[in-house]
């Protein structure tokens, strides 16, 4: 039974954090129609930079706003140049610059530890006992992800929200109408960026522990399933995403001892499904769960 | 220095022979295919499987799964592109679908054959020396096979209909349609010659180096690298993409790390993206 | 009469197709000018650059005493000159009141700050914008549609929406692009006289039109365009009889 609890501790911590890492590209993508494929690095960003000015001495709550900070600022200088680039084009040059931020990640060892990665860093919350410390954790991402979500909600509903979602629709329409497009591009990244940040950082914490292989385009791929599953600009519909596949991502994991099955194969198959979920999603159901369908159909 | 060159010619070889397809598939469906570079890996592992599980010699092997590769892309073209066509999915749907696909495919590959790499079985490659150049048979092999396959894809496209027919629509979608060029006959023979042009391109992967089941995700960026450099829809162009690349690629390695390899590719490709992003034989 | 608009030498050539050609005009302040000219003379084009869609290959156009052709679109705008577009472009995910509040410039919850931290602010803003947007959507009859998705407007409805939206900017002057195409004749004359209406006020209208009758109706002068050229200028009346313009309607090539 207490195992069963730290179980779903664990697995409601990575829920959270994947959800608000979800978040920052539903922004981008859901609401601004960003194609952004490399978003797992800001995910690093965030989380290396946290780490490493820690390790040079920074306390750990300015490293952690400033680990924010830097993603999105890294947001930033991809966006500026490629911003220009027609979507696809985008997609690629983004999906590029998180594989070379992997490299940077594997190479450099001076910074970045190499393939060994970092560990021995200062944690939040250490002055909890280590028995409470999953659940102190949990708290603290649920908060987090409860704070990202309202301030978003906050800005999507708000006017700055509306120039992005006419963006998303047809960005002459906004230049016509005197929005400075590129402008709300940027901004629109650096925002999403600086909250793949945040989630990164916190699952530094959560593993206590970095390493360049948790930065695989693939889980930029996990975002993107999690926002389609729930529907494309819907950041509830996000969150229920994340728990679901969070949900799918832990059952499998959990069964090896049922089924006849290596973990490999278990681990291949998870990506199979998840892979025919996307495909089966695109044919038949691209507004996602919660989406709304008179929305949709009107587009992609 | 011509080590690397030589190293360089056998790389883009390959990533031409990737590069083709993916460039002609992106110009003709519209599609992103980022499923393209798992399609060589899937060539690479039924030639493995015809050659060493079923122990059938090498080239009957390749022949076969080379083959094999091309037909279940015209298997997925009627199970999944053509019913999205039809709806009338846009770019970014399909592209979406092709990152679904390229999981599907990497991780059968892990299922059925484990995560470990494979190798093909074949004789010792030899290394042929000229006075301190090392040259190995394979990549000897690779470079004429990919040679070949460049001249017959050249013939095809000026001589027979279906590649005047698929010039034709690449150079104007609408005139094409208008006049009554079947599109998707057009359609079928772009998947068939584009993956199986990328399965040949995994086999002789396989043959230099060796087999894993992310092989063709990490040849992958540097074929997109080659497909922009060489203009999308531009065969040749892409042919000439992937030589320029993979000689960059190898030619980096004198001053940086060589696992900065793929990271020069990527420069590349954001320089030509942002500077002439129609392609070094492009028109504006 | 003061000059609002004015547009010298304008030239656009896109691969091998000269689009605009050499095209000079004026606009009065406070008038409603037409253009015509049969498909394809440039017209929409003409708009594009004026409005900074496309830059120009050469030429020079002034707007309030004020050089804009190198400027981009949404500067334009803010300058008080704002285009429809032919073929509209609804903001189809977006409710038809999003549409119009989308419009108003320099809106205080625009940036990324101030709906956080002054969402008082922001939202009595945003009572005024609702306020105005829901006059001009009962004019155009579009009350009933306001929280309806643009996208499932018919077409006559989002040519309305996109003028409405055009109004909201507040400007000085419109380019409407063909906007009474595919309107309804009640409609369309309550249309014209609204927008004669906002003439008086002093807002300058150019209109492309192909609805010839309409136009003598509406405008005090129109331009006549051809091959990316300027071929005629006068009153409605002259215009008619001017045989280049026959020649040019009826696809007669013509020289000079
Ligand atoms: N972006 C573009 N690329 C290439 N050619 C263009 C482009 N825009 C316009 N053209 C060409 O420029 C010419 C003028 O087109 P334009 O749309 O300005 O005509 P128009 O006068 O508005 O016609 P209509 O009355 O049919 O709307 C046409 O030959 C058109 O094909
Ligand atoms: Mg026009």
């Amino acid at each position: 039974m207490a195992i069963g609890i730290s179980y779903i501790i664990s697995l409601l911590i990575l829920f959270g954090i994947y959800a608000i890492f979800a978040l920052g590209l539903n922004l981008e993508w859901g609401f601004t129609g960003i194609l952004n494929f490399g978003h797992v690095a800001f995910f690093g960003i965030g989380a290396y930079s946290t780490v490493i000015l820690n390790q040079m001495g920074v306390p750990i709550y300015i490293a952690i706003v400033a680990g924010i900070i830097i993603a999105g600022l890294f947001g930033v200088l991809v966006a500026l140049p490629a911003m220009r680039l027609r979507g696809d084009y985008f997609a690629i040059v983004t999906i590029g610059f998180s594989e070379i931020v992997r490299y940077f990640m594997l190479n450099e060892e001076w910074l970045t530890g190499g393939p060994l990665g970092l560990r021995d860093f200062d944690i939040p919350l250490s002055f909890v006992p280590s028995q409470y410390y999953n659940i102190a954790m949990l708290i603290l991402v649920l908060a987090l992800l409860a704070l990202t979500y309202l301030i978003l909600k906050a800005l999507i509903n708000s006017p700055w929200g509306r120039v992005l979602k006419s963006i998303r629709e047809d960005e002459d329409v906004s230049k016509a109408l005197g929005k400075n497009v590129f402008r709300y591009k940027i901004q629109s990244i650096a925002l999403g960026s600086a909250i793949a940040g945040l989630a990164g950082i916190l699952l530094a914490f959560n593993h206590k522990y970095l390493n360049p292989n948790y930065y695989m385009p693939l889980i930029t791929f996990y975002a993107w399933i999690i926002v389609i599953l729930g529907g494309s600009g819907n950041n509830k519909g996000t969150i229920l995403g994340a728990l679901i596949f969070w949900t799918f991502m832990s059952l499998t994991r959990f069964s090896p001892g049922y089924l006849p099955i290596s973990s490999t194969d278990l681990g291949a198959l998870r990506m199979v499904i998840i892979g025919l979920l996307l495909i089966v999603l695109m044919m038949y159901k691209p507004e996602g769960l919660l989406g709304n369908k008179e929305e949709l159909k009107l587009d992609i | 220095m011509i080590q690397q060159l030589i190293f360089g010619i056998v790389t883009g070889s390959i990533i031409a022979l990737g590069a083709i397809g993916l460039s002609m598939i992106y110009d003709i469906l519209d599609l992103v295919n980022f499923a393209h570079g798992d399609f060589m890996t899937l060539g690479a592992y039924l030639t493995f499987l015809f050659n060493v599980s079923l122990n059938l010699n090498l080239i009957l092997a390749a022949a076969l799964g080379i083959i094999l590769t091309g037909v279940i892309s015209l298997i997925l073209d009627k199970i999944m592109w053509k019913k999205l066509r039809d709806k009338g999915a846009g770019s970014i749907t399909l592209l979406i679908t092709a990152i679904g696909l390229a999981l599907v495919i990497r991780n059968l590959i892990v299922f059925q054959w484990g995560g470990s790499n494979v190798g093909f079985d074949l004789p010792l490659s030899q290394n042929l020396n000229f006075h301190g150049i090392m040259i190995s048979t394979s990549g000897v092999l690779t470079v004429v096979v990919a040679a070949l396959l460049m001249i017959a894809l050249d013939l095809i496209l000026r001589k027979t209909k279906i590649g005047k027919a698929m010039r034709a629509l690449s150079d104007n979608k609408n005139l094409a349609r208008i006049t009554g060029i079947n599109v998707d006959n057009i359609i079928l023979w772009t998947w068939g010659i584009g993956t199986s042009f990328a399965a040949v391109g995994g086999v002789l992967y396989g043959l230099n180096t060796v087999i894993r089941p992310d092989m063709g995700w990490f040849l992958l960026l540097p074929i997109f690298a080659a497909v922009i450099l060489g203009g999308i829809g531009n065969p040749y162009g892409a042919m000439v993409g992937g030589l320029i690349i993979g000689i960059s690629q190898e030619m980096s390695t004198i001053i940086l790390p060589s696992s900065y390899k793929i990271a020069v590719s990527f420069v590349i490709l954001i320089l030509v993206m942002l500077i002439k992003p129609e392609g070094i034989f492009g028109e504006k | 009469m003061d000059t609002i608009l004015s547009v010298k030498n304008l030239k656009k050539t896109f691969d091998g197709i000269t689009a605009v050609d050499g095209c000079t005009l004026d606009v009065e302040k406070g008038t409603i000018t037409g253009l015509i000219g049969p498909n394809g003379a440039g017209k929409t084009t003409l708009f594009n650059i004026i409005t900074g869609f496309y830059k120009p290959d050469s030429g020079e156009i002034v707007f309030k005493n004020k050089k804009i052709d190198q400027l981009p679109t949404y500067k334009i705008t803010h300058q008080g000159l704002v285009r429809t577009f032919q073929i509209t472009k609804a903001l189809n995910r977006m409710k038809v009141i999003e549409n119009l509040m989308l419009s108003p410039k320099k809106q205080t919850g625009e940036s990324l700050i101030w709906p956080i931290f002054n969402p008082k602010k922001v939202g009595k803003e945003e009572e005024e914008i609702r306020d105005k947007a829901m006059e001009l959507l009962e004019f155009f009859d579009l009350m009933e549609l306001k929280d309806e998705y643009a996208g499932a407007l018919s077409g006559g409805q989002k040519k309305l929406l996109e003028l409405a939206r055009a109004l909201m900017t507040d400007p000085d002057m419109i380019l409407l692009d063909e906007v009474f195409a595919g309107v309804n004749p009640t409609l369309s004359n309550k249309l014209l006289d609204y927008i004669k209406e906002l003439r008086d006020d002093g807002v300058t209208f150019f209109l492309i039109e192909h609805d010839i009758p309409l136009v003598m109706e509406a405008c005090q002068e129109v331009y006549v365009m051809s091959e990316g050229k300027v071929i005629a200028k006068g009153e409605p009346e002259e215009i008619k009889n001017d045989q280049k313009v026959l020649d040019a309607y009826l696809g007669v090539v013509h020289e000079g």
